[in-house]
């Protein structure tokens, strides 16, 4: 079952972002706090949807990217950014959708705690 | 404790939300930037990405069909129903692959850079706003409008750029864009006209006026004259003068008036710098072992990523055209067609002038002129500063050009309002040039399209199918009395102006000389007997002969010889100094380490190559022996030059006992002998600290020199570092630490069909994601030129044809 939450989580998210271009960060943040609020599950387990869901989304699609082009950009600007590799940037991308899926999901979750 | 938990959790995701969509210092907005749906990771390009560009596109504002054919270097071949299409989509495929330099060099030019980065470039945009680079666009577009020529390329072009602009899509925007975090904004014909001025900024915007009046001021007029000499005896001169020129020169009046007489504390504006340069030449067929003329070029340049350049063949009725294009300008700058090819260098001439100005009282609203008051016209330049406020800089307008410098801007202790007078301030049509070069069938059909061009001067040289080549120094030469402009003038008086123009017709030119060939490296345009007064900041001395030697030798000439030659190492300089330089040592008082560098020079054949040391050693007495000889010229406060390559050596061999060569650091007194002893042990010093600094490893010249092509934004990941190449300042093969050739072609004018050779130091595609954009950086490191697909037909079939998009609307 969260699993299946984590994943039409992600699902939903990617077409949202494909809809609407440039909105990603805001993307996220809506979607993950609407489903922390439908699924009213708690508040941890919404936290780690939210993470899992968008975390594995950005992390996954952007090693796929760097993956299909032998990591050609995400070298480069993981140097701008003083890191060594591109794998730690597909972590750090990860890990700040996935911060931002789990705090809006978790937002949603109390929000329904305290309406139920 | 409900509520607590929630609005924390709320707080802290309004927090990641602001956190994530906005800049911080010079990091990127990190949601934006890293997410994989439109951030970064989408500029990330493989060879399948390109080729899966769709076959057919619609685009509005096109009138008929147009194929674009891209080359395996993904140089696009560009196939137009008429003219109006082929600017439209010149403009349209440029800006696919380089919308971010082109936008980002004409912010340059027009000083906004400000708006991109902060409050860092309020300097380098107040110096290019009162260096009236905004003005003379304007002027610029002021009289191209007029030209319904001009107008149609201009706005096709810029429909073109807009259209993809227009067209795309978040994810698709450049990553400069997304790093910055700023948008791109509509092309305008202006934009065009900035980058022409980007250009002249580069190339014509020498001026020593300044260093020259403190020079004077401190060594005299003797010594000046020593040390900056107009010409040397032993120069090659891009013409020679056989006998007389054959025409009755303008009359030059030199007034009575005085060079200014004080020093200046002034800090002057960056201004074309002493690596920009170039080399071209052509070999007449009585030369080459075809019988078909060979012309040559590689334009030296700042090396940045992206190009400078950006390589096209645009096809359209009337004309076919190969070469290379600069991203922003609709045409061919560099390149050729099925019948002639040309080429340029940089023409050496002063073409800045400098007038004091003298205004009423600190409101700067009238300044004096022959005895009376003139109104100024007062220009207030708004400095838009990302993440701070504002920055409003006011600049007068007198009727010699902008005040450049006043007490607000690069003074310390006294302060002078010094008006600029500069060529590139004038309108002018030089579009048209490229125009009509595009098209050009014949030496007559040249001349008559550089009768458009001004600025910035240019050594065009110049080959035919029927076997003209010829060379012309042609730009807007303002006529000068002797020395007119080379110190800061006194701008109260009309006496000090310009008296006119040298006629088109009067430049320097020569068409099929006796010689079997024609060459140009940034030296003089001609010798003494030239009857108008030609200075400039510096004139090379070292490349222009060598070349010319090479040439007088060779016979049978073939392409491949010349693309050998283009990437000759070998140092004149050095030949022509080292062996005096060596005789002033005692190798009894030298350590062993010492005496090992100087038997290597000893040793050495004066060639610059990549893999051996004796270079290192070389270059670096070099750099140390040039502050020792010149500490005169060296203040805090007050700015300098000085002389050049040549002249200091002259000077070193036939005058060691002259007193500038003491150094007044020290207590006893030296002559060149010492200094030369000095710099040599100096030299060997900086090679071992660079040694210490780099693992031990010998210093092979490539690896000491270091050669680097930097992004333009100066993003070092997006840099390609240490470019293992030779070569260096004053050999034919001008790779040094931050210049060296942008382009090398080499073309052969064979009436069977026009065959070109070129490579540059990067790629087409601006992406730094793309594999496009450094790709060929290996290949011009090892002196290779590809050998260029110049099409006759859209449905010709090559090998390396890459893939192909038709387009209509």
């Amino acid at each position: 079952m969260f699993l299946i939450q984590i994943i039409t989580l992600s699902v939903v998210c990617a077409i949202f972002q494909v809809l609407l271009p440039g909105n990603a960060v805001y993307v996220v943040a809506t979607v993950s706090l609407v489903f922390g609020l439908i699924f009213g599950q708690k508040p941890f387990k919404a936290f780690m949807m939210g993470l899992l869901g968008i975390g594995l989304l950005w992390g996954s699609y952007a090693a796929w990217l760097d993956q299909m082009t032998d990591s050609i950009l995400g070298v480069k600007v993981a140097a701008i950014f003083s890191l060594p590799n591109a794998l730690i940037l597909v972590f750090v991308t990860g890990l700040i959708g996935g911060l931002l899926g789990g705090f809006a999901a978790l937002s949603g979750a109390l929000f329904r705690q305290l309406v139920a | 404790m409900k509520y607590v938990k929630l609005l924390l959790s709320l707080a802290v995701t309004a927090a990641l939300i602001f956190a994530l969509n906005n800049k911080f210092g010079q990091a990127p907005p990190l949601g934006k930037f890293l997410n994989p749906f439109d951030g970064f990771w989408q500029n990330a390009q493989n060879k399948d990405h390109l080729k899966s560009a769709p076959a057919d596109v619609k685009l509005e504002g096109l009138k008929g069909k147009v194929q674009v054919i891209y080359d395996d270097r993904l140089v696009p071949h560009i196939f137009a129903e008429n003219e109006e299409d082929l600017y439209f989509m010149q403009g349209y495929v440029t800006a696919q692959h380089r919308l971010w330099q082109m936008e980002f060099q004409t912010h340059a030019a027009a000083g906004r850079i400000s708006e991109i980065v902060g409050k860092a470039a309020i300097d380098f945009d107040r110096g290019n706003r009162r260096k009236g680079m905004m003005f003379g666009a304007e002027r610029a577009i002021a009289q191209m409008d007029t030209i319904p020529l001009a107008k149609m390329m201009l706005t096709n072009y810029a429909k073109g750029v807009n259209t993809y602009i227009n067209s795309l899509n978040v994810k698709d925007l450049p990553i400069e864009y997304k790093l910055l975090d700023y948008q791109p904004e509509e092309w305008t014909p202006l934009k065009t006209a900035l980058l022409l001025k980007y250009m002249a900024n580069t190339l014509a915007s020498g001026d020593d006026a300044i260093e020259n009046t403190n020079a004077l001021k401190l060594l005299g007029r003797e010594t000046f004259d020593l040390l900056f000499p107009e010409y040397h005896p032993e120069q090659a001169p891009i013409v020679p003068t056989d006998g007389k020129w054959k025409f009755e020169p303008l009359k030059v009046s030199t007034p009575n008036v005085q060079f200014s007489d004080k020093f200046y504390h002034i800090m002057p504006l960056p201004k074309t710098e002493p690596g920009v340069g170039s080399n071209n030449w052509v070999v007449a067929g009585s030369k080459t072992a075809s019988g078909n003329p060979i012309l040559c070029d590689d334009p030296h340049l700042t090396l940045s990523l992206p190009s400078i350049w950006y390589e096209m063949q645009l096809v359209a009725p009337g004309v076919n055209v190969y070469g290379v294009t600069l991203p922003g300008a609709p045409n061919i700058i560099i390149g050729f067609n099925n019948d002639i090819a040309w080429g340029v260098t940089n023409a050496q001439r002063d073409l800045v002038d400098l007038y004091a100005i003298q205004y009423k009282d600190g409101l700067r609203n009238e300044y004096l002129l022959d005895g009376k008051w003139e109104k100024t016209i007062k220009r207030i330049e708004a400095i838009k500063v990302r993440g701070d406020k504002t920055y409003y800089d006011t600049v007068v307008y007198t009727h010699w050009g902008p005040v450049a410098y006043d007490a607000t801007f690069h003074q310390d202790k006294q302060h002078s309002d010094l008006a600029m007078r500069w060529i590139a301030h004038d309108p002018s049509l030089e579009l048209l040039t490229f125009y009509y070069l595009n098209r050009a069938r014949n030496y007559q059909d040249y001349v008559h399209a550089l009768s458009y061009y001004d600025c910035p001067a240019q050594n065009f040289a110049f080959a035919a199918t029927n076997g003209d080549i010829a060379m012309h120094v042609q730009g807007k030469y303002p006529l000068k009395w002797h020395e007119q402009g080379k110190f800061i003038l006194d701008g109260t008086t009309s006496a000090s102006a310009w008296q006119g123009y040298i006629p088109d017709e009067q430049n320097v030119h020569i068409l099929n000389p006796k010689r079997g060939y024609v060459s140009s490296a940034n030296q003089h345009p001609s010798d003494t007997l030239y009857p108008y007064y030609v200075h400039a900041t510096n004139f090379e001395y070292y490349r222009n002969r060598r070349i010319n030697r090479l040439l007088d030798s060779m016979k049978s000439i073939t392409p491949q010889m010349m693309m050998e030659m283009q990437n000759d190492n070998y140092n004149l300089k050095a030949a022509e100094s080292l062996p005096y330089f060596l005789s002033q040592i005692d190798v009894n008082s030298l350590n062993t380490q010492q005496k090992a560098a100087y038997q290597l020079l000893q040793k050495w054949d004066f060639y610059n190559h990549a893999d051996i040391e004796a270079p290192s050693y070389y270059e670096a007495w070099w750099d140390k022996l040039i502050p020792l000889v010149w500490d005169e010229l060296t203040s805090n406060s007050i700015p300098y030059k000085r002389p050049d390559a040549f002249t200091t050596i002259k000077l070193l061999q036939t005058k060691p006992q002259h007193p500038i060569f003491d150094n007044k650091a020290t207590a006893e007194v030296e002559t060149a002998k010492e200094i030369i002893i000095k710099a040599f042990l100096q030299g060997i010093d900086s090679v071992n600290t660079w040694k210490q600094q780099n693992d031990n490893k010998m210093p092979l010249w490539a690896d000491y020199k270091s050669t680097s092509i930097q992004h333009l934004a100066r993003l070092a990941p997006f840099s390609v570092n240490n470019v293992r190449n030779g070569g260096n300042h004053n050999i034919v093969n001008a790779t040094s630490e931050r210049h060296g050739p942008s382009w090398r072609m080499v073309v052969e004018l064979d009436k069977k069909g026009v065959r070109g050779w070129g490579i540059y130091p990067g790629g087409q595609s601006g992406n730094p994601g793309s594999p496009y954009y450094a790709n060929m950086i290996e290949n011009w490191r090892d002196g290779k030129h590809y050998e260029l697909l110049f099409m006759q037909t859209p449905t010709q079939t090559a090998k390396n044809i890459l893939f192909q998009q038709s387009f209509s609307n």
